[in-house]
């Protein structure tokens, strides 16, 4: 009996995985509307516009507003946390001291020195809060990563990329700044070889940045999917303890990855506008 | 999953620079200045406390150094006032000596004197009384036992102090 049930699963199993395959891509992949219970929020629709010969489409989409919700919960975050009138904090605004002075203290200030340390933490503190985030929204029901999108993660490591250049080229003068590029003591007829390839190196940093947030993030959603989808899958309920104990678990490790990714991203940001700030010598 | 999406991006700037700039604004400046202060607050009370502590030091050490010398001359003073009230006792003793030394010559030289008047005066009264006795002899007609009667009286009446 329970042979001819496993048939009848391997039957039905590779038609459901198509099913199953698409339903992930659709949950992980961006759209036009936010999906409640018995609800689609149509979200409004903005008409694409060509610009320097790319096409622009500000439409309003479900990450979109999932950033919005993240921006605004960071905001609300400190404000209702932090009591400014208080010379010593209670609570909340014990945890956005300490997470504020240890972005200060262990990343900025670390990776950059004192002066420049000090002059970058709200950008980091703002990285990390907003990272974190919208990495933990993923895991609440109703809400979707934002940073799961490619765009998001491009976007932020854009921040990072053009934070670099432009304190880089502040500090140290254009040509004083991409002549640091290359590493001191490399002889003169291999400087254009080495300068390319530190230019192309310096995108990669910021494309590495990118890809790592967004696999990490979107890694995890999908491992979490597949293991549940298991269970439509296979149709059975006896694969539902197995599937439901690996999704809990990777559910605890998600919550880990977006707390690790959010600091390594905040991190790398920081050894990156540290080393354009303070080129070797 | 992987198409590039520049609205997208650009959504994503525009709420991360709003996010950015209102939680500078509203949280983080005030935040970092309060911790920062803070700091500064606790870095000038150890300066502060390390600095009272060493002028405390160096005031017990000053005082110290007071009680010591007060100590000291406490000593001296009082070694001082006992060798000159020890001084002072010789002197009064060496004085009082003096004086009863000076009014013992003095008590001597009046009974020399007294001794010297009254030999004077006796030498005087034996003379008299020889003169009267010789007299007495002279006038008389004795005999040699009247004779030797009359010196041994009068021998007899002296006192005799004036014997020798």
């Amino acid at each position: 009996m329970v042979f001819e049930q496993h048939e009848a699963v391997a039957d039905t199993a590779a038609a459901q995985s198509e099913n199953i395959g698409t339903f992930i891509q659709e949950h992980i992949s961006n759209s036009d509307s936010w999906h409640l219970p018995g609800l689609h929020v149509h979200l409004p629709h903005i008409e694409p516009f060509n610009l320097f010969g790319a096409t622009i489409n500000l439409s309003i989409t479900n990450h979109v507003v999932m950033l919005w919700i993240a921006g605004l919960f960071t905001v609300l975050l400190f404000t209702l946390g932090y009591k400014k009138n208080r010379p010593v904090q209670k609570g909340w605004g014990i945890f956005i001291e300490m997470l504020v002075l240890f972005i200060r203290d262990e990343i900025a200030i670390k990776n950059m020195g004192e002066k420049d340390g000090r002059r970058f933490t709200p950008l980091l503190v703002t990285f990390f809060i907003f990272i974190w985030i919208a990495n933990l929204m993923g895991l609440v029901p109703l809400f979707t990563t934002s940073t799961s999108n490619i765009n998001v993660t491009a976007g932020l490591a854009i921040v990072t990329f053009f934070a670099t250049q432009i304190y880089g080229i502040k500090t140290s003068g254009p040509i004083g700044y991409y002549k640091n590029l290359v590493p001191h003591g490399v002889p003169i007829f291999l400087w254009p070889l080495m300068f390319l390839i530190e230019l192309m190196g310096l995108i990669a940093k910021h494309v590495a940045l990118t890809v790592r947030l967004f696999a990490n993030m979107t890694a995890g959603h999908i491992v979490l999917f597949a293991l549940l989808g298991l269970i439509v899958i296979f149709k059975s309920f006896l694969v539902a303890p197995v599937s439901v104990g690996f999704a809990m678990f990777s559910y605890l490790l998600e919550i880990l990855v977006a707390t690790i990714q959010a600091y390594i991203f905040t991190v790398l940001s920081s050894l990156f506008i540290g080393m354009s700030l303070n080129p070797e010598h | 999953m992987l198409q590039l999406d520049p609205g997208m991006m650009i959504w994503t700037w525009i709420t991360f620079f709003a996010v950015l700039i209102l939680l500078y604004k509203v949280a983080l400046k005030p935040i970092l200045s309060a911790i920062s202060e803070r700091e500064d607050s606790i870095r000038t009370d150890i300066e502060d406390a390390r600095r009272q502590r060493d002028e405390a030091e160096a005031l017990l050490e000053k005082h110290r150094k007071m009680v010591a010398e007060a100590d000291m001359e406490a000593q001296k003073m009082i070694r001082e006032a006992q060798s000159l009230a020890e001084k002072s006792r010789a002197e009064i003793v060496d004085k009082a000596r003096e004086e009863a030394a000076v009014l013992v010559e003095k008590a001597k030289m009046e009974i020399e004197k007294q001794k010297d008047d009254a030999l004077k005066s006796l030498r005087a009264e034996v003379v008299d009384l020889a003169l009267g006795a010789a007299e007495k002899v002279l006038l008389q007609v004795v005999d040699k036992e009247t004779n030797k009667k009359v010196v041994d009286d009068y021998l007899t009446s002296m006192p005799k102090s004036i014997k020798n």
